[in-house]
């Protein structure tokens, strides 16, 4: 381990995206800007729980070539991915990207000092569904693979296997907020000094129809009316929110110290995040804790409340969210609250879950990097008026620091800060 | 389900998993001469029976020397 007391900053050094917009960053950035939803409805039939942001249609040995790596990496990725479930498929493929963007491939550097960090837990319940509901009254022909696959770690084994990764991993847990917990657990490790490179892998939730149906009975999914069109369907901040729409979002951020990264190379400075509960067992948000979330991840990266310019919501959609979030931010910015642009990158994508917080951090570093902010998609009656929700299209904005909210179920709050870099 | 049937979904599965082609495949050879781990040799196995449709227990297969006699011996006890 290295010294602890060091004053290393952690950087953003590589991204890799695949969500129901797009199949890249590149990608990402393009439907980001030109406000492309990704919300359709899914061939579950025409009812509240077909609505969702979908990965469709993806040739996992087409996009693994179309990536800027080795023949030699590609070739192991297919090997590792062409017969595993669809999420193991995502995560190698956009922890691929990053580590091409990262420009690790072919680096000298001690692969003993690389962790991995997965957001999120009850990744597969969908492939446990299908399991459970084809092999019950025959047990004897589930797959033997199926013993490691159906634990949420099989992705780090996969990712660690296909990068040759020999330090520190785990997987994190805590809901809808899974991923900017795993994102602040790989601030720690890469600040205390575990490890010099940390790759934060979110994978796409595989819901299964029964999940999706206790999400409905228990209201707080959005599409109440089937028959509004799904790219409409889907109204964070805006009075005619309903409800969360599922997303299928994957992605994989690579964090490096400052010690050993070549700054001019990196995306951002990833600056501070907390993880705070609010004393909750429910799916109750609470605006204190959101608040305090916030506050203590602005403490932590030493700026003051006024520095911050663009926060990328929580927005999950939800009435009572909706209006938590902004009870919170209000609490927390003061006056300053009117200055600070804020949108939900879930009105694009929908509501990536144990993912979220991973797809919406490499969603703020795109609108850092390129100087916009994207709108929220069907916002048309705010539900406060008073804030700069971003309304109809993009806008030309310079970030200097960005704040990413997420909150779960079962009283986890959680906001990190992003840093833009000079130059 | 006559013998070259099963031959037939043997080769397929093995293919599959191991990601070769068939035409690779040699009779005489063992799974582990193939390539195949022990994981790839339970797939194999549990896949050729879950299509065959007979249930033989694991420690059954542990004599069983290469890919023919493996043909013969699932020929022999969906038979039963």
């Amino acid at each position: 381990m290295r010294d602890q007391k060091s004053n290393r900053s952690v950087l953003i050094t590589g991204m890799g995206s695949l969500n129901s917009v797009s199949r890249n960053v590149e990608g990402f950035r393009e439907a980001l800007y030109n406000g492309r939803c990704g919300i359709a409805k899914s061939s579950e039939g025409n009812e509240q729980i077909s609505f969702g942001g979908f990965i469709k249609d993806l040739d996992f040995r087409g996009q693994t070539d179309s990536l800027a790596v080795s023949d030699e990496l590609k070739k192991k990725a297919v090997s590792l991915g062409r017969r595993a479930p669809d999420g193991i498929k995502y995560s190698i493929l956009t922890s691929l990207e990053a580590w091409a963007q990262a420009g690790m491939e072919g680096r000298e550097c001690d692969n003993t000092r690389i962790g991995i960090v997965l957001a999120g837990s009850n990744l597969s319940v969908n492939e446990q569904f299908r399991v459970a509901s084809e092999y019950s009254d025959q047990p004897e022909f589930i797959s033997p693979s199926y013993a490691f696959q159906f634990m949420d770690t099989y992705h780090i084994g996969v990712i660690s296997e296909l990068l040759s990764v020999k330090g520190v991993g785990f997987s994190v847990g805590s809901a809808s907020a899974s991923g900017n917990s795993a994102i602040i657990q790989g601030y720690n490790l890469v600040k205390n000094g575990s490890c010099d490179i940390c790759l934060v892998v979110g994978t796409a939730a595989d819901l299964s129809y029964i999940e999706k149906h206790a999400f409905a009975n228990l209201g707080a999914l959005g599409g109440k009316d089937a028959l509004i069109p799904p790219e409409s369907v889907y109204r964070p901040f805006d009075r005619k929110h309903d409800g969360f729409i599922y997303g299928q979002g994957a992605g994989c951020i690579i964090l490096e110290s400052s010690d050993t990264a070549e700054k001019t190379k990196a995306l951002a400075e990833l600056s501070g995040g907390c993880i705070v509960l609010d004393g909750n067992h429910g799916p109750e948000c609470n605006p204190d804790g959101e608040a305090r979330a916030m506050r203590a991840a602005i403490e932590m990266a030493g700026i003051e409340c006024g520095d911050i310019d663009y926060i990328n919501a929580h927005g999950t959609g939800s009435p009572l969210g909706d209006e938590s979030e902004v009870r919170a931010i209000r609490e927390v910015f003061g006056s300053h609250a009117a200055n600070i642009r804020i949108n939900s990158t879930k009105s694009i994508i929908g509501h990536c879950l144990f993912s979220a917080g991973v797809c919406e951090c490499i969603s703020t570093v795109i609108q850092m990097t390129n100087s916009f902010v994207h709108p929220n998609i069907n916002l048309n009656a705010p539900i406060d008026e008073g804030l700069n929700l971003v309304k109809g299209m993009s806008s030309e904005h310079s970030i200097r620091y960005a704040l990413s909210n997420s909150f779960g179920f079962s009283g986890f709050n959680t906001s990190i800060v992003l840093k833009a870099l000079e130059g | 389900m006559d013998k070259d049937q099963i031959k037939s979904i043997l080769f397929s599965n093995i293919a599959d998993i191991m990601d070769m082609d068939e035409s690779e495949i040699d009779v005489q050879e063992s799974l582990r001469d193939l390539g195949a781990n022990s994981v790839d040799r339970m797939e194999i196995i549990v896949e050729t029976m879950r299509k065959i449709g007979v249930k033989i227990n694991m420690l059954e297969f542990a004599n069983i020397k290469n890919i023919q006699e493996m043909v013969d011996f699932l020929y022999e006890r969906s038979e039963k």
